[in-house]
């Protein structure tokens, strides 16, 4: 045996359970899970990664869709194997009986708990859709394919 | 069904007969998604459609260490 460095794997998954706080300009005062929302982005948006907060702003809006867009089902904690810390949401996310005529690509996820921070960005290619339904089916939940991955 | 024909609810323009619209549908794939599109067509006019996108993977975000 040796030693080696390495940001550890148990360092990896504590960040996703807001653990560790390296920083000092925030402070929780609530310990129970967070609640998480994915909001759908016009294909003429630029939500990318300097993206720090949900807005309304491009925003896809019509029938049947609420500003802010749904809540994210969570019921996996996150976990860790060969070293990556990951999470993904523990359902698939519908827009059910909407209608969005301006062609969109995206999807935010974003903490609604604390302030509507952003979390993650996902393009799809544009897509509209008339009187119908819109899901994201959710990949595996494991080190390889989650949907947030710290390796 | 409506007078025996089958019906699809297309919301403000209400039920229009299925043998009056053309169905459409495709897949599409990128790096990261798989996505079914499906579309109802009459005289042209897009009136009901639904895409599924199954994310294949998520996002890595790779932990960079500086050596000491």
């Amino acid at each position: 045996m040796a030693n080696s460095q390495a940001i550890t794997t148990s360092f990896k998954l504590e960040v996703l359970s807001g653990v560790h706080a390296l920083g000092v300009t925030f402070s929780r005062t609530i310990t129970t899970v967070d609640s998480f929302k994915a909001a759908l982005y016009v294909a003429s948006a630029t939500v990318d990664a300097t993206t720090a907060a949900y807005s309304a702003t491009n925003e896809v809006s019509g029938t049947g869709y609420t500003a802010g867009g749904v809540v994210i089902t969570n019921a996996n904690v996150p976990a860790a194997a060969a070293g990556t810390a990951y999470w993904t949401p523990s359902a698939g996310i519908s827009y059910t009986g909407v209608t969005l005529s301006n062609s969109f690509d995206t999807v935010l996820f974003y903490n609604s708990t604390i302030g509507n921070r952003s979390v993650a960005v996902y393009t799809f290619g544009a897509q509209t859709i008339t009187t119908g339904n819109f899901t994201l089916v959710m990949p595996t939940n494991d080190q390889t394919t989650g949907l947030l991955r710290l390796t | 069904m409506i007078n025996g024909k089958p019906m699809l609810w297309c919301g403000e323009r209400g039920h229009l007969a299925y043998e009056d619209l053309v169905y459409e549908s495709g897949w599409e794939e990128g790096d990261s998604h798989i996505k079914f599109w499906e579309r109802w067509m009459k005289d042209g006019e897009e009136v009901k459609s639904n895409a599924h996108v199954y994310i294949k993977r998520g996002i890595e975000s790779v932990a960079v260490q500086e050596k000491m």
